[in-house]
Formats: structure tokens, C-alpha cells, sequence
């Protein structure tokens, strides 16, 4: 059984003249946590977007859970929840609000999947304050609830740590940790905080200046040396 | 699902603030102008219910510009269609959903207004002076006054669906409606320019209350369905490949 819910092949985009992805090709496993690593401006974002309907592609193809075509990705969106960039977040609206009208985007009405998914996140207690008064860090665990409220078997988190605290950062990995163990969804993570990434990720996917330049195992870095080092000895080689 | 994305574009409309306050003001601005109108005149119960459709058309022009913007722009804005975007809706079904609850919006509107302008002009001045049957020239008339200003109003979502900024979305909405209005006004002496206006709801927006014959009925039914499917259908020119930040 192909275990593989997500293929790039050859995506290649452009604005204008400037070429931002240059024949990105990977593939997402089921079951892992991915940590899509490069620097700002690499592609990162565009790829995401490419994958979430964003953005449309010049070249190459998508294909999300065994589906390519226009509407097969649509459907297939379904079993996906993201976050990226920041969360689309109504200030005005308590956390229980926000939740209820995300599920209606998927043509869901089921309060008790809200309050589920809001103390999985840790907002349990706090899931009729209205969302402007939240921390970041809670606005961001917000965010990672309306991703969730599918039960999606794969989430794609663009830079969900940006901006938090070092204990933010620690609450968004724990609980990205659980939700791959304890409830098997894939996530994609995003993000050029190595160190958070090294903690977390089971493969790595390496971008920069628009080209796919490794793709490795968590096993594979630990012969290699340290993330760090290794990411910047590609970046020295593909310079 | 588009019965989905339907509800959850209603619930958004109906929980904005915005949509109650420009909902309350189209109806009440109107009113109150006919009032302050009738105090001073001594016409017919009819005419005081043909000056309160004109009445209408005037602040619609303003009011519907905001309520595009905010409605449209805004939802780009605050990244809500980028939201249904990712929750795997196809555009056109977004498109769409934005579009019938925009319209239902402005219909709700321009059915109350003008509802309580006509309820203000028979109880002011009675039902007397009307040159045809109470049906036809009352009812039927209000109903395509409706239709007729509600597709006016879908050349502001036409042009919402084009900008991104809320606040520019709003500034030229308004402009834009008044340009139309002026140039409808000015232009509609001219035999030729006349013929092209029976054929766009701005036009009709102001034949309808002097033209209620089995002809103009028709052009004015056609002038809406026709920007009942080109709006939809242009806004998606630019919708379907849009780049979404």
C-alpha cells in the first residue's frame, strides 16, 4: 500500500520574470512529521501555497491524496487543515465561534468536535473569550485548533512558531508531537528555526532559492552531524 | 457544500455590525427625506410613492458602494476567502456563495426601504392618483424597482471583486456609482443613449418609475438577468487564477 499522501513533482512558479520555485519534487509520508526548512525567500510559502490553492502553478503538479486534477485537489483539501502564515482569525469571536464557523466551511455542524479539538489545544478553559484577547501564543494554538476541527489526516503549518516565546514555542511542539503520535496525522511544518525543527521533525525537506537541495531522514542527519551545520553546508555548496 | 458556504456566508453577513447599520440607514434616510419631502407639498399619495422610489435610488447609490466593500474587499482582506479556499471550496462555489448573499443583502434593503416609503406616502397622503390598477402600478412596480436596484448595486461587487483594499474598494464604488447615475441623467434625452439604458439597470433604475408598460417590464426583467450572470461571470475572470495572499 502506497503510503505517500502527498507528491510534488516538478512545481515550478513564477511572478513575472523572477522564478520562485525551480522543479520542486518531494513526497509526503504518511505518519511523519516533515520539517520544510529553508531560508526567507526560498520558497517555502509558495510551495505551501501551491499545495493549499493559494496560488496557481506554472509547471508540474500536485497530487494530495492520490488526487491531481482540479477538483480531486479540491475534494482532497478536505482532509487537510493549515495554517499559513497566521491564523484567520475573527478577533470579534470567541475561540468556540471561530471553530463553528471554520466547520461550516467543510459542511460540518458538530459542537461537540469544537470543545474536543479546543482542549486538545489547550483552550478548553477559555473557549468563550473572544479571540482578541488572546496571546499569541494562543491565538496561534487557535489557529492549529481551526486546522484540526476536519480531522484532517495531514496539516500544513507555515511558520506556526514565528513570533512566540520560548515557552510558546515548547506548548506548540509538544502538542504537534501528540497529534502525530496519538492520533497519526502527517504535519508538514515550515519554518527556519532549526533547532525547533530538529525537535521535531522525523524528515527533513531543504529548500533554497527555489530548488529542492536535500531531502533526508531524521537517522540520516544524525550520521550527517548537526542540522545546523549541515544546512549550512548546502547552503555553501548551492551558493 | 454550497449550501455550506451559503450558510456560512449568511452567518458572517447577518453577525456584521456593518450589514444592520447600512440596512438600518437605507431604510430610514429614505423615509425620513419623504417625510421632511411631504411636509411641505400637497401631492398625491402616488406621487408622494413615486418621489420615495426616487428617493431610494438616490441613497442607495452611496450606501451600497460601503456595503460592497466591506462585504467584498474585506472578506479578501481579512483572508476569509482564502479560508474557504483551504478548506477545499472550489472558487467558483465561493464566488457564488459571496455573490447570492450579496444580492439577497441589497434586496432585503431595497424591499424594507421601500416598503416603509410607500407605507409613509398612502398614510400621509392616501391612495389617490394612481393611473392604472393598485397591483401593477403599486406592487408589481416596488417588486422591479427591487430587482432593478439590486442588479444596479452588483456593478459594486463587480468592482470590490477587482480591489483588494477595502477603503480604495469603497472610494471608487462610490465614485463610480455616481458617474453612472450623472451620466444616466444627463444622457437619457438622447434617443440613442435612451435605447442602451433601457438595457442596464441604471438606466431602468429610473424608467421604472415612469414606465410600467408590458415593454419596459421586459427590458427591465432582461437588464437584470443579464448583470445577474456577467457580474458573477467577470468577477470570475479575475477570481479564478488570483493569486490569494
Amino acid at each position: 500500500m502506497d503510503n505517500t499522501i502527498l507528491k510534488i513533482k516538478g512545481l515550478t512558479k513564477k511572478y513575472g520574470t523572477k522564478t520562485v520555485l525551480n522543479d520542486v519534487s518531494f513526497e509526503v509520508e504518511k505518519g511523519k512529521i516533515y520539517g520544510f526548512i529553508g531560508e526567507n525567500g526560498a520558497g517555502k510559502t509558495t510551495t505551501i501555497r501551491a499545495i493549499t490553492g493559494l496560488s496557481t502553478i506554472d509547471e508540474g503538479s500536485v497530487e494530495l491524496f492520490g488526487k491531481s486534477d482540479n477538483e480531486g485537489l479540491i475534494e482532497a483539501r478536505h482532509r487537510m487543515g493549515c495554517l499559513v502564515e497566521h491564523p484567520i482569525l475573527d478577533l470579534k469571536k470567541s475561540a468556540k465561534a471561530n471553530l463553528k464557523y471554520q466547520q461550516l466551511l467543510y459542511g460540518n455542524n458538530d459542537p461537540e468536535r469544537i470543545v474536543q479539538v479546543l482542549e486538545r489545544v489547550g483552550l478548553g478553559d477559555v473557549k468563550n473569550k473572544k479571540a482578541k484577547d488572546f496571546s499569541l501564543g494562543m491565538k496561534q494554538r487557535l489557529g492549529i485548533a481551526m486546522a484540526l476541527i476536519n480531522s484532517p489526516e495531514l496539516l500544513i503549518l507555515d511558520e506556526p512558531v514565528n513570533g512566540l516565546d520560548p515557552v510558546g514555542m515548547v506548548e506548540v511542539r509538544e502538542l504537534l508531537l501528540s497529534l502525530c503520535r496519538d492520533d497519526g496525522i502527517t504535519i508538514v511544518i515550515s519554518s527556519h528555526i532549526l533547532s525547533e525543527l530538529y525537535q521535531l521533525a522525523t524528515d527533513y525537506i531543504i529548500i533554497s532559492k527555489g530548488h529542492i537541495i536535500s531531502t533526508l531522514t531524521k537517522d540520516e542527519l544524525d550520521n550527517v552531524g548537526s542540522l545546523e551545520d549541515y544546512y549550512m553546508e548546502l547552503l555553501g555548496r548551492a551558493a | 457544500m454550497m449550501g455550506s458556504l451559503l450558510k456560512w456566508e449568511s452567518k458572517q453577513t447577518l453577525s456584521s455590525l456593518s450589514f444592520w447599520i447600512i440596512g438600518a440607514t437605507m431604510v430610514i434616510l429614505p423615509a425620513l427625506f419623504l417625510i421632511l419631502t411631504l411636509k411641505g407639498s400637497d401631492v398625491t399619495g402616488y406621487e408622494a410613492y413615486l418621489e420615495g422610489l426616487s428617493n431610494f435610488n438616490g441613497f442607495m447609490i452611496f450606501m451600497v458602494g460601503i456595503f460592497a466593500g466591506i462585504h467584498v474587499s474585506g472578506a479578501f482582506e481579512s483572508r476569509k476567502i482564502q479560508a474557504a479556499v483551504m478548506a477545499g471550496n472550489s472558487r467558483i462555489k465561493i464566488l457564488l456563495a459571496k455573490f447570492f448573499t450579496y444580492l439577497a443583502s441589497i434586496g432585503l434593503f431595497t424591499f424594507i426601504g421601500i416598503a416603509v416609503s410607500t407605507a409613509i406616502a398612502f398614510i400621509m397622503r392616501g391612495t389617490g392618483g394612481i393611473d392604472g390598477t393598485f397591483v401593477r402600478m403599486i406592487v408589481a412596480r416596488a417588486l422591479l424597482f427591487v430587482l432593478v436596484e439590486t442588479a444596479f448595486s452588483s456593478i459594486c461587487f463587480l468592482i470590490s471583486m477587482y480591489m483588494r483594499h477595502q477603503g480604495s474598494s469603497i472610494g471608487f464604488n462610490l465614485m463610480m456609482m455616481v458617474i453612472l447615475s450623472t451620466a444616466v441623467q444627463m444622457l437619457i434625452a438622447n434617443p440613442t443613449a435612451e435605447k442602451i439604458f433601457r438595457f442596464i439597470p441604471a438606466g431602468q433604475s429610473l424608467f421604472v418609475i415612469g414606465d410600467m408598460s408590458n415593454k419596459n417590464i421586459l427590458m427591465a426583467l432582461a437588464s437584470v438577468a443579464i448583470f445577474f450572470v456577467a457580474i458573477p461571470a467577470l468577477s470570475f475572470i479575475r477570481f479564478s487564477k488570483e493569486e490569494l495572499k
